[in-house]
């Protein structure tokens, strides 16, 4: 009882609190990742609203500002192409003088209807309008011819200034066409910023990059075309668009686009997604933290609730029970608080009073029964002493008549003293049998050991029992195990009274064949084994042989002598010696009882 | 305490993962689909018009295995790409590229493909038969002159006129090409190459007619007229810079002449078929890009007898012998 408690309750009253802890802890924590997950949705959303507001904002300003410096360079190709072609030609430094004027052009051109050119300028680079053979086949000069003024893509000159074609029908019928530096263009294109990542860059609806903060991706002629999803800004209705994305660098951004008033080309504007989601992360940061906290909370806090008010009361619960177990009958539990654990606790109380008047009335019940067993017990050693004594002078004088120290005897009168003895002594071992059994159960049984040789014994039995199993027709053996030890630690007179108990009984219960008595090793015992051919012991009957004044049925006592308690002895002396007795038995076959011995009986644990 | 800390782990792992999950929905996912890889493309141009070590290294460069296929004639061409046939590369000339564009047979070109477009002159960029060059990427171009036997003519051959003057009949050569003589025919009459006016075209075309009886047309290839120059049997030949340089080697007086009228332009150019396969794959554009780009280690001009669209490379060419000053412009 002791030792089975501690490892088994602790163990389910921590998996019930922990069990319990856990279930509320993740239904916190769901809950909290539910409604987490719904902010963060939710913030996530207004940012990306804010973001697209910002650089709507961005994109509007940008393509504003593109479009006045286009009309602004426009304007001053207009103004070239309303010039006189008479002046023109008369004075070619006109045309110098009025470049010189924008540096945002690199070369101007008048050309008239056929495509040849009357009148040109040209600074900081090579001139290439001017260089032209296929004037009159190309697209910017055709289109102004019809009236309509024309924006190029981009190129590069043969010392790789990048520039774009401008042209504008002239007031003459002509065409004015210009060279637009391009580093003017994306100068104004790069100070377009916006947070920390926010750039702007022109795309023409043909997805080339017209203008970008790194001159280098446009003079790499990059396009937009390998970005499917990109691609959806060119087709959207008025080039407005807003999505997330993997811009043409594989960055992944947040881009919005706008168109640029009176040109092919569209300004999208993009943040990179870090950026623009840099709060919505923090959030998340925040909100699972809070989860954590919350979650780790409620967690210690249902622990130490469900301590406070379940699991220490079941405790103590616990606790009290154990004692009241264990004996301590005067032990009550403090009832402090008036809910259901209070009233199991009143209750336990309740009980453990009930148990200790129970237990009282028992105590004296026990008192009362241990001290009539006492008497028997005292009653049984004085009576029996008090019979031998006349007894054995009975037995004297029977003997003395018998041996004829009155004088000679009559046959009768021999037989009469020849009766007088046996039975005088079969009164008197019967009156040591009891002696015996009364000093076992009064507990007054030591126990004298001391190396004795088994052997001995046996011959001792031998010679002792040899002529009775003869004079009832039976054949008497005896066999020993060579391998046991020639010299045993016992206690050989009591080992004597077990081994006379059992052949005797044995040799009183068989009618016809043998009594055995062999000694042999077992694994960890020595064994006395006696075997008989007799009537056998049923099953039923088995488990009652060894109580005092049992015999298995009337019959066998009435024809047989003995009060039956030869085998009530033998159990309490061999168990005395901690040794186990054991008994296999088959009706008609006959039976087998084994006495098994330690070898090394411990000494000083005799009581 | 350990019960504690079970617990709290537990709790711990379930929030992680919760918030991979919500952060695996936020985010998404952006994987591309991978692109099937080109292994053949299918190249039709003429005849020799590109010189196989150039074609060479792009089949070791980029792995693919080039088709190289000749036409006879571009007209060829076009018409298997008008009954469905699929190429991968087609080298058209200007003026055949927009009626494929009006009937959606070319394929959009992904410049981000071209990178070396950005070499090509401003003369070839962006003209009236593909704005904004979005059809095709100029490849070579010349011109179409006259090639004259200077000692077997009587006065100096300086105008297409002159092949209608009755002292050179039975002794001209042409092409079969219409497109050509037909512009030749509007050129000599003083009109538009490229006239639209249905007056100029017929009056063009009963010149032709007359013209028909003194002249021989032999079908385009490489330098056809050269031996027939040489030889004396024609001294007025339509023809291009390869006629005169194979014909100068035997004949010095063999001169190329750029009429007054004033020479025909041509213009090659690289498409795709919108039927193409490999059309929008890096690898089929990039043919395009390489014929654009010199052969590594070697100065022989991409096409043997024709000029490059990028400027940079003329001063290369071996054009030397007949350098007329407007054929190469400044670079």
């Amino acid at each position: 009882m002791t030792n089975a408690r501690s490892p088994s309750s602790p163990q389910q009253k921590y998996n019930l609190r922990s069990r319990l802890t856990s279930v509320l802890a993740l239904i916190v924590l769901f809950a909290g990742v539910v409604m987490g997950t719904w902010i963060i949705t939710f913030v996530r959303h207004s940012e990306e609203r804010a973001w697209e507001n910002r650089q709507q904002e961005a994109a509007y300003s940008a393509s504003l500002t593109v479009e006045r410096f286009m009309d602004q360079v426009l304007e001053y190709v207009a103004v070239a192409g309303s010039l006189d072609r008479t002046l023109l030609v008369a004075h070619p430094q006109v045309m110098a003088n009025l470049l010189s004027q924008n540096q945002a052009l690199l070369e101007v051109i008048r050309l008239d209807h056929k495509g040849a050119v009357f009148a040109s300028a040209h600074q900081g680079d090579v001139a290439v309008l001017s260089n032209l053979f296929t004037i009159p086949q190309s697209n910017w000069f055709l289109q102004s011819l019809q009236g309509r003024s024309h924006v190029g893509d981009v190129e590069l000159s043969a010392t790789n200034e990048p520039y774009i074609i401008l042209a504008a029908p002239a007031t003459d019928g002509g065409v004015v066409a210009a060279r637009l530096r391009m580093d003017v263009l994306w100068d104004v294109v790069s100070d377009i910023r916006f947070g920390q990542t926010g750039q702007a860059y022109i795309v023409d609806v043909h997805g080339h990059i017209v203008a970008h903060a790194d001159p280098q991706v446009v003079l790499d002629n990059t396009t937009i075309s390998g970005r499917p999803e990109m691609g959806a800004a060119l087709q959207a209705p008025d080039h407005r668009w807003e999505a997330t994305y993997r811009n043409f660098a594989g960055q992944k951004v947040l881009g919005v686009t706008l168109p640029i008033a009176d040109s092919d080309w569209l300004i999208f504007t993009e943040v990179s997604q870090a950026e623009a989601f840099a709060k919505v992360n923090q959030s998340l940061f925040l909100i699972g933290g809070t989860i954590l906290l919350l979650g780790t909370f409620v967690g210690l806090a249902t622990n130490l609730l469900l301590r406070r008010l379940i699991f220490e009361p079941v405790e103590e619960l616990h606790d009290g029970a154990e004692r009241v177990g264990q004996g301590d009958l005067d032990f009550r539990l403090q009832v402090r608080r008036p809910d259901e654990i209070g009233q199991v606790a009143a209750t336990f109380n309740l009980m453990a009073g009930h148990i200790k008047e129970r237990e009282a009335m028992l105590a004296q019940a026990r008192d009362e029964a241990d001290a009539a067993s006492r008497f028997k017990s005292r009653l049984l050693a004085n009576v029996s002493h008090d019979l031998r004594t006349p007894l054995n002078v009975i037995l004297g004088y029977a003997d003395m008549m018998n041996e004829r120290a009155f004088g000679p005897l009559t046959k009768e009168q021999r037989d009469a003293t020849e009766r007088i003895l046996i039975n005088t002594r079969r009164l008197i071992s019967l009156i040591g049998s009891l002696l015996d059994q009364a000093q076992i159960e009064a507990g007054k049984v030591e126990l004298n050991y001391r190396p004795f040789k088994p052997a001995d014994l046996l011959a001792d039995m031998e010679k002792m029992m040899t002529l009775l199993a003869q004079r009832k027709g039976l054949t008497f053996t005896t066999s020993i195990d060579p391998k046991l030890p020639s010299t045993l630690e016992g206690d050989p007179q009591r080992l004597e009274q077990i081994l006379m108990n059992l052949v005797e009984n044995a040799i009183k219960f068989t009618v016809k064949g043998s009594v055995g008595v062999r000694f042999y090793l077992n694994s960890s015992h020595w064994v006395m084994e006696v075997s008989d051919t007799g009537p056998g012991i049923p099953a039923e009957a088995q488990p009652h042989i060894f109580d005092p004044f049992e015999q298995v049925d009337g019959s066998l006592t009435r024809e047989q002598a003995g009060v039956g308690l030869g085998l009530s002895i033998v159990q309490q002396l061999t168990s005395l010696m901690r040794g186990e007795i054991h008994l296999t038995s088959e009706v008609g076959k006959g039976s087998t009882f084994s006495i098994l011995l330690p070898i090394t009986p411990k000494k000083g644990e005799t009581t | 305490m350990g019960y504690k800390t079970k617990t709290l782990m537990r709790a711990l792992i379930f929030v992680l993962i919760l918030g991979l999950l919500a952060a695996q929905s936020a985010c998404g996912t952006a994987t591309l689909p991978p692109t099937p890889k080109t292994t053949e493309l299918v190249f039709r141009n003429w005849e020799g018009d590109i010189a196989p070590e150039i074609l060479a290294a792009f089949e070791a460069e980029y792995g693919i295995k080039v088709h190289y296929f000749p036409y006879e004639t571009q007209e060829e061409a076009i018409d298997e790409i008008r009954a469905g046939k699929v190429y991968d590369l087609v080298v058209l000339e200007n003026q055949l590229i927009p009626p494929l564009v009006a009937d959606g047979l070319l394929a959009e070109i992904d410049h981000g493909n071209v990178p070396n477009f950005k070499n090509i002159s401003a003369n070839f960029r962006d003209l009236a038969y593909d704005p904004h060059n979005v059809h095709a990427i100029p490849y070579s171009w010349g011109t179409t002159a006259l090639v004259v036997r200077t000692d077997l003519v009587e006065q100096p051959v300086n105008r297409w006129a002159d092949l209608w003057d009755p002292r050179h009949a039975g002794r001209l050569m042409g092409w079969p090409l219409p497109r050509y003589m037909l512009g030749i025919a509007l050129k000599s009459l003083g009109f538009s190459l490229n006239s639209e006016n249905a007056q100029e075209v017929e009056a063009a075309l009963q010149k032709l007619i007359a013209l028909k009886p003194h002249i021989t047309l032999r079908d385009w290839e490489s330098a056809v007229a050269a031996p027939y120059l040489i030889s004396g049997e024609v001294v007025i030949a339509v023809g291009q810079a390869d006629d005169v340089t194979a014909g100068q080697e035997a004949n010095p007086a063999i001169q190329y002449v750029l009429p007054e009228e004033g020479a025909i332009l041509w213009g090659d150019n690289f498409t795709i078929p919108a039927n193409s396969p490999n059309k929008g794959r890096p690898n089929s554009s990039s043919i395009s890009c390489f014929g654009q780009r010199s052969a590594p280690r070697s100065p022989t001009p991409p096409i043997t007898g024709c000029l490059t669209t990028q400027p940079c490379r003329w001063s290369t060419l071996r054009f030397a012998t007949i350098r007329p000053s407007f054929l190469l412009p400044t670079c």
